[in-house]
């Protein structure tokens, strides 16, 4: 083993990491134009044959003013993207201002938006009783407001959303919705085992005591199936946990489930680690951990 | 029992959330293969991001899972070698410049490392493809033979056998550089 090739191998950032996911799972799916009636149609009544030539020139005059009244009345239809790196505020609609910091987009129509909202921290403030519906979606989190100013903030620890004004009703994942109201603060967890994953890594990287991160991979466990590539990383880290708060026989434990699982991306480290457990019976040599986290 | 080469063979892999969770579980491994394996003046974000996308396309031609890791490695190396083919033709070809890592994206690794850090770095940029892979992943990653020999499609006495030689080359110019090895 050459000492210095370990002290220059360069890690990502947790940042890093999160903006390539971003790009990649980031949804491109513009909405579909709506179906207009026009001139084709009326085009299409022109062309009848001459015996019904006398109907189709009565039908024409109805079907433009039928055109007319529907292009009229249709509801303008919003289509943004929302994508800052730095403090942003835009007015989406004249009853909709939003100040974010992340990626997201927002489709519909002035009077019924969806803002299906990625990463990062976004703030809508939600003009009241001008019949506006507005429901920001992300992952773990559908939030449906009516007239209020509120903040939803995605990151690996969830989606947080919190009301300054008015009142919302979020629902967590298949959770029934519950009301938020004033000041108050509701946290949707991560729906999925790669979420439960990136919170547990989060929450490593903040400090958070050794039970509350077990109890986020134990959830995350929870979500998986047996040759889930995902399940193979929380066992990891969840070895890198305990073997850092000296539990070694719950240690010995999480290696062998990590090796009984037959995960190939850590084994080499795993296998390793299990073996200094087996041999002293205590602890592995101080520094040894698996490269689990992201600096 | 590990493949002499294995092939991108055809078991459909569940689509929709797990194809998401695969990049949300690869990304952290695609990038550190691509900070540390690619050449400087390489974004490393960006052939990550493309290693990537092409899991989302050919994840369903995956078979075996146990297969992944593999198909993974091997087309991060793709991808890094085109990148690195791409910039040395920017190079020779009048009106061309090669891209630079995007500064937008806060400080490189590179500008944050000691001088020693860089040297070392250089050293290993340096190398031929077939020794700087064996060291990236057997030294940097603690990967072993077995596992090395996997991922690269070849026997594991190749594997051992480029090590060597690696080791050889890293630890001499090291040494003509001032590293303490």
């Amino acid at each position: 083993m050459i000492d210095p090739l370990r002290r220059a191998a360069a890690e990502p950032s947790t940042e890093a990491v999160a903006r390539v996911t971003r790009r990649v799972l980031s949804p491109v799916a513009p909405p579909a134009a709506a179906a207009e009636p026009g001139l084709a149609a009326l085009a299409r009544v022109r062309r009848r044959r001459r015996p019904q030539r006398a109907r189709a020139w009565l039908l024409v005059p109805a079907v433009a003013a039928a055109a007319a009244a529907l292009l009229w009345s249709r509801p303008e239809p919003v289509e943004e993207l929302l994508r800052a790196d730095v403090p942003t505020a835009t007015v989406l609609t004249p009853e909709v201002r939003l100040a974010y910091e992340g990626d997201g987009d927002a489709l519909g129509t002035r009077d019924d938006l969806v803002i299906r909202w990625q990463l990062g921290r976004l703030e809508t403030e939600v003009e009241p009783h001008q019949g506006v519906r507005l429901v920001v979606v992300t992952e773990e989190a559908r939030v449906t407001v009516k007239g209020t100013t509120f903040t939803v903030e995605r990151s690996a620890l969830g989606t947080t959303t919190t009301v300054r004004h008015g009142q919302v009703e979020v629902a967590c994942g298949s959770d029934p919705a519950r009301t938020v109201t004033d000041g108050e603060r509701v946290e949707c967890l991560p729906a999925r085992a790669s979420g439960r994953l990136a919170r547990a890594r989060a929450q490593r990287q903040s400090g958070a005591p050794a039970e509350v991160v077990l109890a986020t991979l134990d959830g995350g466990l929870a979500l998986t199936g047996p040759t889930d590539p995902v399940r193979g990383e929380l066992l990891a880290t969840r070895l890198d946990v305990l073997v850092a708060t000296g539990d070694y026989p719950a240690a010995r434990q999480a290696a062998a489930d990590y090796l009984a699982g037959g995960f190939t991306t850590r084994r080499g480290e795993v296998t390793e680690i299990a073996a200094l457990l087996e041999k002293s019976g205590s602890a592995p040599a101080p520094g040894t951990s698996l490269k689990t986290e992201e600096r | 029992m590990i493949a002499a080469r294995p092939s991108c063979v055809l078991s459909v892999m569940p689509d929709g959330p797990a194809t998401a969770d695969l990049v949300t579980t690869w990304a952290p491994v695609v990038l550190r293969w691509c900070l540390r394996l690619g050449r400087p003046g390489i974004d490393a974000e960006d052939l990550a991001q493309d290693v990537l996308e092409r899991l989302v396309t050919h994840a369903a031609e995956v078979r075996d899972p146990a297969a992944l890791p593999a198909w993974l490695y091997q087309t991060t190396r793709r991808v890094i070698l085109d990148a690195e083919r791409r910039a040395w033709l920017r190079r020779w070809v009048p009106g061309l410049t090669p891209d630079p890592p995007d500064p937008s994206r806060g400080p490189s690794e590179a500008a944050e490392a000691s001088q020693e850090v860089r040297t070392i770095r250089a050293i290993v940029a340096a190398l031929p493809v077939e020794l700087r892979e064996v060291l990236v992943l057997c030294e940097m990653e603690d990967r072993d033979g077995a596992e090395v020999a996997m991922l690269l499609g070849i026997p594991e006495g190749t594997v051992r056998s480029r090590l060597r030689r690696a080791r050889a080359t890293f630890t001499r110019v090291a040494r003509r550089q001032g590293v303490t090895t």
